[in-house]
Protein backbone atom coordinates (compact mmCIF):
# COMPACT_ATOMS: atom_id res chain seq x y z
CA UNK A 1 0.00 0.00 0.00
CA UNK A 2 3.30 2.41 0.12
CA UNK A 3 2.68 5.29 -2.07
CA UNK A 4 5.53 6.34 -3.98
CA UNK A 5 5.77 9.75 -3.59
CA UNK A 6 7.08 12.34 -5.29
CA UNK A 7 8.75 15.69 -3.71
CA UNK A 8 9.34 19.13 -5.44
CA UNK A 9 12.80 20.65 -4.34
CA UNK A 10 10.95 23.12 -2.52
CA UNK A 11 9.85 19.97 -0.49
CA UNK A 12 12.92 18.58 -0.10
CA UNK A 13 14.47 22.09 1.25
CA UNK A 14 11.42 22.33 3.59
CA UNK A 15 12.13 18.82 5.10
CA UNK A 16 15.87 20.14 5.75
CA UNK A 17 15.03 23.28 6.97
CA UNK A 18 12.86 21.42 9.74
CA UNK A 19 15.64 19.05 10.28
CA UNK A 20 17.97 21.71 10.69
CA UNK A 21 17.80 22.13 14.17
CA UNK A 22 18.01 18.50 15.27
CA UNK A 23 21.13 17.87 13.24
CA UNK A 24 22.81 21.09 14.74
CA UNK A 25 22.23 19.35 18.06
CA UNK A 26 23.59 15.57 16.76
CA UNK A 27 26.67 17.72 15.26
CA UNK A 28 27.14 19.37 18.36
CA UNK A 29 26.32 15.77 20.80
CA UNK A 30 27.02 12.94 18.29
CA UNK A 31 29.73 13.94 16.25
CA UNK A 32 31.93 16.26 17.93
CA UNK A 33 32.44 14.82 21.13
CA UNK A 34 33.31 11.85 19.33
CA UNK A 35 36.62 13.76 18.31
CA UNK A 36 37.48 15.38 20.68
CA UNK A 37 37.53 11.76 22.78
CA UNK A 38 40.11 10.35 20.06
CA UNK A 39 42.07 13.69 20.69
CA UNK A 40 41.74 13.31 24.13
CA UNK A 41 42.48 9.67 24.03
CA UNK A 42 45.96 10.62 22.35
CA UNK A 43 46.89 12.92 24.99
CA UNK A 44 48.27 12.98 28.56
CA UNK A 45 45.64 15.17 30.72
CA UNK A 46 45.19 15.43 34.23
CA UNK A 47 42.62 17.82 34.83
CA UNK A 48 44.02 18.60 37.98
CA UNK A 49 47.42 18.72 37.05
CA UNK A 50 47.43 20.45 33.42
CA UNK A 51 46.08 20.87 29.97
CA UNK A 52 46.41 17.99 27.78
CA UNK A 53 49.85 17.20 25.88
CA UNK A 54 50.23 15.00 23.25
CA UNK A 55 51.39 12.14 23.60
CA UNK A 56 50.41 9.82 20.84
CA UNK A 57 49.10 6.13 21.18
CA UNK A 58 50.91 5.56 24.63
CA UNK A 59 47.74 5.53 26.58
CA UNK A 60 46.76 2.66 24.38
CA UNK A 61 49.61 0.70 25.06
CA UNK A 62 49.31 1.45 28.94
CA UNK A 63 45.82 0.27 28.19
CA UNK A 64 46.91 -3.18 26.81
CA UNK A 65 49.60 -4.04 29.79
CA UNK A 66 46.87 -3.02 32.80
CA UNK A 67 45.25 -5.50 34.29
CA UNK A 68 43.06 -3.42 36.08
CA UNK A 69 41.34 -2.73 32.81
CA UNK A 70 41.27 -6.16 31.29
CA UNK A 71 39.88 -7.67 34.18
CA UNK A 72 37.12 -4.98 34.11
CA UNK A 73 36.67 -5.90 30.66
CA UNK A 74 36.44 -9.50 31.03
CA UNK A 75 34.06 -9.45 33.74
CA UNK A 76 31.49 -7.19 31.94
CA UNK A 77 31.44 -10.36 29.42
CA UNK A 78 31.56 -12.52 32.26
CA UNK A 79 28.66 -10.50 33.24
CA UNK A 80 26.99 -10.32 30.24
CA UNK A 81 27.69 -13.77 29.12
CA UNK A 82 25.42 -14.62 32.86
CA UNK A 83 22.76 -12.10 33.06
CA UNK A 84 21.17 -12.25 29.18
CA UNK A 85 20.98 -16.16 28.57
CA UNK A 86 18.81 -16.06 32.62
CA UNK A 87 16.98 -12.93 31.21
CA UNK A 88 15.81 -14.32 27.71
CA UNK A 89 14.44 -17.56 29.15
CA UNK A 90 12.61 -15.79 32.25
CA UNK A 91 11.60 -13.32 29.67
CA UNK A 92 10.82 -16.08 27.09
CA UNK A 93 8.29 -18.16 29.59
CA UNK A 94 6.43 -15.25 30.81
CA UNK A 95 5.63 -14.46 26.83
CA UNK A 96 4.67 -17.65 26.15
CA UNK A 97 2.25 -18.07 29.30
CA UNK A 98 0.76 -14.10 28.21
CA UNK A 99 0.47 -15.19 24.59
CA UNK A 100 -1.80 -17.88 25.12
CA UNK A 101 -5.62 -16.53 23.57
CA UNK A 102 -7.60 -17.85 26.49
CA UNK A 103 -5.94 -15.44 28.99
CA UNK A 104 -7.79 -12.36 29.79
CA UNK A 105 -6.61 -9.60 31.62
CA UNK A 106 -3.18 -9.76 29.89
CA UNK A 107 -2.64 -5.65 29.47
CA UNK A 108 -2.92 -5.68 33.59
CA UNK A 109 -0.24 -9.03 33.98
CA UNK A 110 1.70 -7.19 31.29
CA UNK A 111 2.01 -3.83 32.70
CA UNK A 112 2.35 -5.44 35.96
CA UNK A 113 5.57 -8.00 35.14
CA UNK A 114 7.32 -5.08 33.46
CA UNK A 115 7.02 -2.29 36.08
CA UNK A 116 10.89 -3.06 37.57
CA UNK A 117 12.18 -1.95 34.42
CA UNK A 118 10.39 1.23 34.43
CA UNK A 119 12.21 2.24 37.85
CA UNK A 120 15.60 4.20 38.42
CA UNK A 121 18.62 1.55 38.44
CA UNK A 122 19.03 4.13 41.98
CA UNK A 123 15.60 2.56 43.18
CA UNK A 124 16.56 -1.09 42.24
CA UNK A 125 19.47 -0.57 44.43
CA UNK A 126 17.66 0.79 46.99
CA UNK A 127 15.15 -2.43 46.31
CA UNK A 128 18.17 -4.80 46.50
CA UNK A 129 19.96 -3.38 49.45
CA UNK A 130 16.54 -4.13 51.62
CA UNK A 131 16.58 -7.66 50.12
CA UNK A 132 20.28 -8.46 50.49
CA UNK A 133 20.37 -7.21 53.88
CA UNK A 134 22.14 -9.10 56.29
CA UNK A 135 20.55 -8.52 59.84
CA UNK A 136 16.95 -8.60 58.92
CA UNK A 137 16.75 -8.98 54.89
CA UNK A 138 14.12 -11.32 53.24
CA UNK A 139 16.38 -12.76 51.33
CA UNK A 140 18.13 -14.38 55.01
CA UNK A 141 15.30 -15.36 56.32
CA UNK A 142 13.80 -17.26 53.42
CA UNK A 143 16.87 -19.16 53.28
CA UNK A 144 17.11 -19.66 56.72
CA UNK A 145 13.28 -20.98 56.52
CA UNK A 146 13.85 -23.19 53.97
CA UNK A 147 16.85 -24.99 55.66
CA UNK A 148 19.51 -23.32 52.80
CA UNK A 149 21.46 -21.48 55.27
CA UNK A 150 22.29 -20.07 58.73
CA UNK A 151 20.63 -16.85 57.74
CA UNK A 152 23.24 -14.62 58.34
CA UNK A 153 24.99 -14.49 54.19
CA UNK A 154 26.68 -11.41 53.54
CA UNK A 155 25.02 -11.77 50.06
CA UNK A 156 27.09 -8.13 49.22
CA UNK A 157 29.97 -7.88 51.14
CA UNK A 158 31.31 -11.95 50.29
CA UNK A 159 33.51 -11.61 47.43
CA UNK A 160 31.99 -14.63 45.78
CA UNK A 161 28.80 -13.71 46.28
CA UNK A 162 27.98 -10.18 45.15
CA UNK A 163 28.80 -10.77 41.26
CA UNK A 164 26.06 -13.05 41.18
CA UNK A 165 24.01 -10.96 43.46
CA UNK A 166 24.67 -7.70 41.10
CA UNK A 167 23.47 -10.36 38.99
CA UNK A 168 20.53 -10.91 40.11
CA UNK A 169 19.09 -7.43 40.89
CA UNK A 170 19.71 -6.73 36.76
CA UNK A 171 17.77 -10.02 35.55
CA UNK A 172 14.84 -9.06 37.68
CA UNK A 173 15.46 -4.94 36.94
CA UNK A 174 15.74 -5.96 32.67
CA UNK A 175 13.85 -9.81 32.04
CA UNK A 176 10.50 -7.54 31.11
CA UNK A 177 12.53 -6.06 28.27
CA UNK A 178 13.06 -9.92 26.85
CA UNK A 179 9.41 -10.27 27.54
CA UNK A 180 8.08 -7.65 26.19
CA UNK A 181 10.13 -7.62 23.02
CA UNK A 182 9.49 -11.84 22.88
CA UNK A 183 5.41 -11.14 23.22
CA UNK A 184 5.67 -8.74 20.31
CA UNK A 185 7.11 -11.58 18.24
CA UNK A 186 5.06 -14.68 19.64
CA UNK A 187 1.72 -12.28 18.90
CA UNK A 188 3.16 -12.06 14.89
CA UNK A 189 3.40 -15.73 14.13
CA UNK A 190 0.75 -16.77 11.62
CA UNK A 191 -1.20 -19.33 13.39
CA UNK A 192 -1.45 -21.66 10.45
CA UNK A 193 1.81 -23.13 11.27
CA UNK A 194 0.52 -24.30 14.45
CA UNK A 195 -2.50 -25.90 12.91
CA UNK A 196 -0.64 -27.64 10.17
CA UNK A 197 1.78 -28.86 13.27
CA UNK A 198 -0.95 -30.32 15.39
CA UNK A 199 -2.23 -31.88 12.46
CA UNK A 200 0.91 -33.69 12.16
CA UNK A 201 1.14 -34.48 15.62
CA UNK A 202 3.81 -32.17 16.54
CA UNK A 203 5.09 -32.27 20.59
CA UNK A 204 4.61 -29.11 22.32
CA UNK A 205 8.36 -29.43 22.43
CA UNK A 206 8.74 -30.10 18.61
CA UNK A 207 6.20 -27.06 17.71
CA UNK A 208 8.79 -24.67 20.00
CA UNK A 209 11.72 -26.07 18.56
CA UNK A 210 10.86 -25.69 14.91
CA UNK A 211 7.91 -23.38 14.77
CA UNK A 212 8.44 -20.71 17.75
CA UNK A 213 12.13 -20.39 18.10
CA UNK A 214 12.79 -20.17 13.98
CA UNK A 215 9.88 -17.60 14.07
CA UNK A 216 11.31 -15.47 16.92
CA UNK A 217 14.83 -15.71 15.67
CA UNK A 218 14.52 -11.55 14.62
CA UNK A 219 12.75 -10.88 18.12
CA UNK A 220 15.45 -12.87 20.00
CA UNK A 221 18.20 -10.96 17.54
CA UNK A 222 17.10 -7.85 18.99
CA UNK A 223 16.77 -8.76 22.82
CA UNK A 224 20.21 -10.19 22.18
CA UNK A 225 21.78 -7.04 20.66
CA UNK A 226 19.92 -4.36 22.68
CA UNK A 227 20.68 -6.11 25.92
CA UNK A 228 24.14 -6.48 25.47
CA UNK A 229 24.46 -3.08 24.46
CA UNK A 230 22.74 -1.87 27.91
CA UNK A 231 23.96 -4.50 29.73
CA UNK A 232 27.49 -2.67 28.93
CA UNK A 233 26.35 0.60 30.61
CA UNK A 234 25.84 -1.15 33.90
CA UNK A 235 26.33 1.56 36.18
CA UNK A 236 24.39 2.49 38.77
CA UNK A 237 23.38 -0.82 40.59
CA UNK A 238 27.71 -1.33 40.66
CA UNK A 239 27.81 2.20 41.96
CA UNK A 240 25.53 1.93 44.84
CA UNK A 241 24.72 -1.82 45.18
CA UNK A 242 28.62 -2.79 45.80
CA UNK A 243 31.03 0.35 45.08
CA UNK A 244 33.04 -2.12 43.08
CA UNK A 245 34.09 -4.17 45.47
CA UNK A 246 34.29 -6.04 47.91
CA UNK A 247 38.13 -6.21 46.29
CA UNK A 248 37.46 -5.57 42.57
CA UNK A 249 34.90 -8.31 42.19
CA UNK A 250 31.77 -6.49 40.87
CA UNK A 251 34.02 -3.79 39.25
CA UNK A 252 32.40 -3.33 35.52
CA UNK A 253 33.77 -1.58 32.37
CA UNK A 254 31.28 1.50 33.04
CA UNK A 255 32.85 2.04 36.96
CA UNK A 256 35.99 1.31 35.95
CA UNK A 257 35.78 4.35 33.47
CA UNK A 258 34.12 6.15 35.34
CA UNK A 259 36.48 5.58 38.49
CA UNK A 260 39.75 6.76 36.26
CA UNK A 261 38.08 9.55 34.46
CA UNK A 262 36.58 11.50 37.82
CA UNK A 263 38.07 9.97 40.50
CA UNK A 264 41.81 10.29 39.13
CA UNK A 265 40.76 12.79 36.78
CA UNK A 266 43.16 11.10 34.00
CA UNK A 267 40.77 12.49 31.54
CA UNK A 268 43.30 11.51 28.61
CA UNK A 269 43.77 7.73 29.79
CA UNK A 270 39.88 7.12 30.28
CA UNK A 271 39.11 8.45 26.91
CA UNK A 272 41.43 5.98 24.89
CA UNK A 273 39.64 3.23 27.75
CA UNK A 274 36.54 4.56 26.45
CA UNK A 275 37.37 4.25 23.09
CA UNK A 276 38.67 0.93 23.23
CA UNK A 277 35.27 -0.49 24.85
CA UNK A 278 33.50 1.33 22.10
CA UNK A 279 35.38 -1.32 19.38
CA UNK A 280 35.26 -4.17 21.28
CA UNK A 281 31.46 -3.68 21.64
CA UNK A 282 31.07 -2.69 17.63
CA UNK A 283 32.74 -5.98 16.88
CA UNK A 284 30.83 -8.33 19.25
CA UNK A 285 27.98 -6.56 17.74
CA UNK A 286 28.99 -7.36 14.08
CA UNK A 287 30.07 -10.96 15.45
CA UNK A 288 26.62 -11.33 17.25
CA UNK A 289 24.60 -10.44 14.10
CA UNK A 290 26.87 -12.72 12.16
CA UNK A 291 26.59 -15.69 14.11
CA UNK A 292 22.54 -15.08 14.10
CA UNK A 293 22.54 -14.69 10.51
CA UNK A 294 24.82 -18.24 10.26
CA UNK A 295 22.37 -20.12 12.34
CA UNK A 296 19.09 -18.89 11.43
CA UNK A 297 20.61 -20.24 7.10
CA UNK A 298 20.75 -23.71 9.40
CA UNK A 299 17.07 -23.20 10.49
CA UNK A 300 15.43 -22.79 7.74
CA UNK B 1 -1.05 -20.92 22.97
CA UNK B 2 0.12 -24.50 22.72
CA UNK B 3 -0.01 -25.31 26.11
CA UNK B 4 -3.80 -25.19 25.77
CA UNK B 5 -4.28 -28.09 23.93
CA UNK B 6 -1.76 -30.25 25.85
CA UNK B 7 -4.66 -29.92 28.92
CA UNK B 8 -2.84 -27.35 30.85
CA UNK B 9 -5.84 -25.76 32.45
CA UNK B 10 -6.23 -21.98 32.19
CA UNK B 11 -6.65 -22.03 36.34
CA UNK B 12 -3.35 -23.51 36.61
CA UNK B 13 -1.84 -20.64 34.18
CA UNK B 14 -3.82 -17.80 36.11
CA UNK B 15 -1.91 -19.48 39.22
CA UNK B 16 1.13 -19.58 37.99
CA UNK B 17 1.23 -15.94 36.61
CA UNK B 18 -0.26 -14.44 40.16
CA UNK B 19 2.64 -16.13 41.81
CA UNK B 20 5.19 -15.59 39.89
CA UNK B 21 4.10 -11.85 39.98
CA UNK B 22 3.77 -12.13 43.99
CA UNK B 23 7.87 -13.24 43.75
CA UNK B 24 8.81 -10.53 41.32
CA UNK B 25 7.23 -7.43 43.00
CA UNK B 26 7.74 -8.78 46.14
CA UNK B 27 10.96 -6.66 47.00
CA UNK B 28 8.92 -3.53 45.92
CA UNK B 29 6.64 -3.90 48.10
CA UNK B 30 8.64 -4.56 50.61
CA UNK B 31 10.29 -1.04 50.42
CA UNK B 32 7.32 0.40 50.76
CA UNK B 33 6.57 -1.14 53.41
CA UNK B 34 9.05 -0.35 55.04
CA UNK B 35 8.95 2.99 54.27
CA UNK B 36 6.54 3.54 56.76
CA UNK B 37 8.20 1.13 59.13
CA UNK B 38 9.50 2.64 62.94
CA UNK B 39 13.18 1.37 63.51
CA UNK B 40 12.61 -0.85 65.94
CA UNK B 41 10.07 -2.83 63.11
CA UNK B 42 12.58 -2.78 60.43
CA UNK B 43 15.27 -4.00 62.96
CA UNK B 44 12.99 -6.44 63.79
CA UNK B 45 14.12 -10.20 63.34
CA UNK B 46 11.92 -12.02 62.10
CA UNK B 47 11.25 -9.68 59.37
CA UNK B 48 8.18 -8.16 59.65
CA UNK B 49 6.04 -7.82 56.54
CA UNK B 50 3.29 -4.80 57.71
CA UNK B 51 4.70 -1.69 59.43
CA UNK B 52 2.77 -1.49 63.24
CA UNK B 53 2.38 1.01 63.77
CA UNK B 54 2.23 2.88 60.65
CA UNK B 55 4.48 6.08 60.88
CA UNK B 56 5.28 8.89 58.51
CA UNK B 57 8.60 9.92 60.31
CA UNK B 58 10.98 8.45 57.51
CA UNK B 59 9.53 10.47 55.30
CA UNK B 60 9.26 13.53 57.51
CA UNK B 61 13.19 13.19 58.05
CA UNK B 62 13.66 13.49 54.31
CA UNK B 63 11.76 16.73 53.96
CA UNK B 64 12.40 17.92 57.05
CA UNK B 65 15.88 17.12 57.78
CA UNK B 66 16.82 16.45 53.77
CA UNK B 67 15.74 18.54 51.99
CA UNK B 68 14.21 16.37 49.27
CA UNK B 69 11.79 18.60 47.82
CA UNK B 70 15.13 20.39 46.73
CA UNK B 71 16.54 17.28 44.44
CA UNK B 72 12.41 16.60 44.00
CA UNK B 73 12.30 19.92 42.23
CA UNK B 74 15.53 19.54 40.68
CA UNK B 75 14.36 16.37 38.81
CA UNK B 76 10.94 17.37 38.04
CA UNK B 77 12.71 20.86 36.14
CA UNK B 78 15.60 18.73 34.24
CA UNK B 79 12.97 16.42 33.30
CA UNK B 80 10.84 19.61 31.80
CA UNK B 81 13.43 21.01 29.71
CA UNK B 82 14.76 17.38 28.29
CA UNK B 83 11.05 17.02 27.41
CA UNK B 84 10.20 20.19 25.87
CA UNK B 85 13.65 20.16 23.85
CA UNK B 86 13.17 17.05 22.41
CA UNK B 87 9.27 18.00 21.34
CA UNK B 88 10.15 21.21 19.96
CA UNK B 89 13.39 19.79 17.86
CA UNK B 90 12.27 16.21 17.71
CA UNK B 91 9.05 16.76 15.70
CA UNK B 92 9.69 19.14 12.79
CA UNK B 93 12.67 16.36 12.12
CA UNK B 94 10.61 13.06 12.37
CA UNK B 95 7.86 14.87 10.48
CA UNK B 96 10.36 15.75 7.69
CA UNK B 97 11.89 12.18 7.92
CA UNK B 98 8.73 10.50 7.48
CA UNK B 99 6.99 12.70 4.93
CA UNK B 100 10.24 14.42 2.67
CA UNK B 101 12.15 10.98 3.61
CA UNK B 102 15.27 13.98 4.37
CA UNK B 103 18.79 12.85 4.53
CA UNK B 104 17.08 9.51 3.42
CA UNK B 105 17.97 6.06 4.56
CA UNK B 106 21.41 6.99 5.69
CA UNK B 107 19.99 9.88 8.45
CA UNK B 108 17.22 7.49 9.96
CA UNK B 109 19.85 4.55 10.71
CA UNK B 110 22.09 7.13 12.15
CA UNK B 111 19.64 8.61 14.25
CA UNK B 112 19.00 5.08 15.59
CA UNK B 113 22.68 4.29 15.85
CA UNK B 114 23.13 7.21 18.45
CA UNK B 115 20.52 5.50 20.81
CA UNK B 116 22.77 2.47 20.25
CA UNK B 117 26.54 3.83 21.16
CA UNK B 118 27.52 3.61 24.67
CA UNK B 119 27.45 6.69 26.28
CA UNK B 120 30.97 6.55 27.59
CA UNK B 121 32.13 7.25 23.89
CA UNK B 122 30.71 11.04 24.78
CA UNK B 123 30.18 11.56 28.88
CA UNK B 124 34.03 12.87 29.12
CA UNK B 125 34.07 15.18 26.21
CA UNK B 126 30.42 16.61 27.23
CA UNK B 127 32.22 17.17 30.50
CA UNK B 128 34.87 19.01 29.14
CA UNK B 129 32.35 20.86 26.87
CA UNK B 130 30.14 21.73 29.47
CA UNK B 131 32.96 22.70 31.75
CA UNK B 132 34.22 24.65 29.61
CA UNK B 133 30.74 26.49 28.99
CA UNK B 134 29.82 26.79 32.55
CA UNK B 135 26.86 24.55 32.35
CA UNK B 136 28.40 21.96 34.70
CA UNK B 137 26.13 21.61 37.86
CA UNK B 138 22.70 23.34 36.29
CA UNK B 139 19.78 21.63 35.36
CA UNK B 140 20.10 23.15 31.68
CA UNK B 141 23.36 20.86 31.66
CA UNK B 142 22.35 18.09 32.74
CA UNK B 143 19.01 18.62 30.59
CA UNK B 144 21.39 18.41 27.57
CA UNK B 145 23.05 15.25 28.30
CA UNK B 146 19.57 13.52 28.54
CA UNK B 147 18.58 14.99 25.27
CA UNK B 148 21.63 13.22 23.49
CA UNK B 149 20.01 9.67 24.32
CA UNK B 150 16.09 10.62 24.03
CA UNK B 151 16.27 13.28 21.27
CA UNK B 152 17.21 10.00 18.71
CA UNK B 153 15.06 7.64 21.07
CA UNK B 154 11.78 10.66 20.44
CA UNK B 155 12.72 10.90 16.86
CA UNK B 156 12.74 6.88 16.40
CA UNK B 157 9.34 6.87 17.68
CA UNK B 158 7.54 9.79 15.98
CA UNK B 159 8.68 8.42 12.49
CA UNK B 160 6.85 6.00 13.49
CA UNK B 161 3.58 7.88 14.72
CA UNK B 162 3.51 10.18 11.46
CA UNK B 163 4.29 7.22 9.29
CA UNK B 164 0.86 5.60 10.56
CA UNK B 165 -1.34 8.68 9.23
CA UNK B 166 -2.51 8.35 5.73
CA UNK B 167 -0.77 10.91 3.51
CA UNK B 168 -4.15 11.26 1.77
CA UNK B 169 -5.33 12.91 4.49
CA UNK B 170 -2.97 15.76 4.44
CA UNK B 171 -3.21 15.89 0.78
CA UNK B 172 -7.11 16.07 1.32
CA UNK B 173 -6.67 18.96 3.64
CA UNK B 174 -4.25 20.45 1.27
CA UNK B 175 -7.13 20.00 -1.95
CA UNK B 176 -9.03 21.94 0.70
CA UNK B 177 -6.78 25.76 0.56
CA UNK B 178 -4.38 24.30 3.57
CA UNK B 179 -0.65 24.65 2.92
CA UNK B 180 1.30 21.84 3.59
CA UNK B 181 2.31 23.71 7.19
CA UNK B 182 -1.38 24.39 7.49
CA UNK B 183 -2.36 20.86 7.06
CA UNK B 184 0.11 19.68 9.39
CA UNK B 185 -0.70 21.55 11.84
CA UNK B 186 -4.60 21.23 11.56
CA UNK B 187 -4.63 17.61 10.49
CA UNK B 188 -1.27 15.22 11.19
CA UNK B 189 -0.49 17.03 14.44
CA UNK B 190 -4.02 16.69 16.38
CA UNK B 191 -3.83 13.31 15.37
CA UNK B 192 -0.48 12.21 16.62
CA UNK B 193 -0.97 13.86 19.64
CA UNK B 194 -1.87 10.70 22.04
CA UNK B 195 1.49 9.22 20.62
CA UNK B 196 3.44 12.17 21.44
CA UNK B 197 1.91 12.50 25.03
CA UNK B 198 2.92 8.96 25.47
CA UNK B 199 6.53 9.73 24.31
CA UNK B 200 6.60 12.96 26.44
CA UNK B 201 6.09 10.33 29.22
CA UNK B 202 9.03 8.46 28.75
CA UNK B 203 11.25 10.86 27.97
CA UNK B 204 10.38 12.62 30.87
CA UNK B 205 10.59 9.60 32.88
CA UNK B 206 14.16 8.40 31.61
CA UNK B 207 15.24 11.87 32.91
CA UNK B 208 13.89 11.33 35.97
CA UNK B 209 15.56 7.85 36.49
CA UNK B 210 18.59 8.42 35.05
CA UNK B 211 22.32 8.39 37.46
CA UNK B 212 25.24 8.34 35.18
CA UNK B 213 24.76 11.70 34.06
CA UNK B 214 23.10 13.08 36.84
CA UNK B 215 25.96 11.62 39.16
CA UNK B 216 29.10 13.15 36.40
CA UNK B 217 27.97 16.44 35.62
CA UNK B 218 26.39 17.85 38.86
CA UNK B 219 27.79 18.20 41.95
CA UNK B 220 26.04 20.17 44.28
CA UNK B 221 22.23 21.11 45.78
CA UNK B 222 21.62 23.54 43.02
CA UNK B 223 20.97 20.83 40.29
CA UNK B 224 21.37 17.28 41.77
CA UNK B 225 18.18 15.25 40.68
CA UNK B 226 16.54 12.58 42.99
CA UNK B 227 18.42 9.35 42.26
CA UNK B 228 21.56 10.84 43.00
CA UNK B 229 20.15 12.17 46.54
CA UNK B 230 18.63 8.40 47.28
CA UNK B 231 22.80 7.05 45.84
CA UNK B 232 23.90 9.09 48.73
CA UNK B 233 21.36 7.36 51.16
CA UNK B 234 22.39 3.58 49.83
CA UNK B 235 25.71 4.20 49.58
CA UNK B 236 26.17 6.11 52.56
CA UNK B 237 29.49 7.36 54.69
CA UNK B 238 28.16 5.91 58.20
CA UNK B 239 25.28 4.26 58.78
CA UNK B 240 22.20 3.66 55.93
CA UNK B 241 19.17 5.12 56.93
CA UNK B 242 17.22 2.47 55.98
CA UNK B 243 13.71 3.91 56.47
CA UNK B 244 14.33 7.08 55.24
CA UNK B 245 16.42 5.28 52.09
CA UNK B 246 13.35 3.68 51.71
CA UNK B 247 10.78 6.48 51.84
CA UNK B 248 13.15 8.36 49.22
CA UNK B 249 12.71 5.44 46.68
CA UNK B 250 9.07 5.45 46.83
CA UNK B 251 8.69 9.05 46.31
CA UNK B 252 11.05 8.02 43.21
CA UNK B 253 8.91 5.36 42.10
CA UNK B 254 5.21 7.26 42.75
CA UNK B 255 5.47 9.26 39.10
CA UNK B 256 6.96 6.18 37.96
CA UNK B 257 4.04 3.92 38.60
CA UNK B 258 1.69 6.55 37.87
CA UNK B 259 2.65 7.43 34.22
CA UNK B 260 3.46 3.96 33.33
CA UNK B 261 -0.07 2.79 33.92
CA UNK B 262 -1.59 6.49 32.25
CA UNK B 263 0.40 5.47 28.86
CA UNK B 264 -0.37 1.65 28.86
CA UNK B 265 -1.22 1.62 25.49
CA UNK B 266 1.61 3.14 23.94
CA UNK B 267 4.38 1.51 26.02
CA UNK B 268 5.19 -1.68 24.53
CA UNK B 269 6.50 0.37 21.25
CA UNK B 270 7.79 3.01 23.64
CA UNK B 271 10.19 0.92 25.45
CA UNK B 272 10.94 -1.15 22.14
CA UNK B 273 11.24 1.92 19.54
CA UNK B 274 13.74 1.10 17.38
CA UNK B 275 14.02 -2.38 18.14
CA UNK B 276 10.68 -3.71 17.07
CA UNK B 277 8.61 -2.63 14.48
CA UNK B 278 5.35 -0.66 14.60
Amino acid sequence: MKKKITLSNQEKLVGWKMATPALVFFLVTGIYPYIMNIYYSLTNWNLIHSGPVFTGAANYIKAFADSTFLLSVLRTFGFIAIVIPLEFCLGLGMALLLSREDIKGKNIFRSLVLLPMMLSPVVTSVIWKMMYSVQFGPLNYFFKVLGLSDGRTEWLSDPKLAFPALAVATIWMWFPFSFLVLLAGLQSIPREQYESAKIDGASWWNELRYITLPNLLPSIMVVVLVRFLDALKTFALVYTLTGGGPGSSTELIYYEIFRVAFRDFNIGYASSLSIIVVLVSILACGLILKLSRKYASYEY
Amino acid sequence: MTLHRKGVGRAVVYIFLILFLIVELFPILWVVATSFKTSIDIFNWPPKIWPNPVTLSNYAYIFNDMNLQNYLLNSIIVAIITTVICIIIGIPCAYAISRFRTGGKGLSSWILMQRMIPSVAIIIPLFILLWKIHLLDTWFGLAIAHVTYSLPFGIWLMIGFFGDIPIELEESGMVDGCTRMGAFRRITLPLVVPGLVAMAVLIAIQSWNEFLYAVILTSSRKSQTLPVAISVLVHPVTDILYGEMCAAAVVAIIPVFIFTLSIQKYLVRGLTAGSVKG
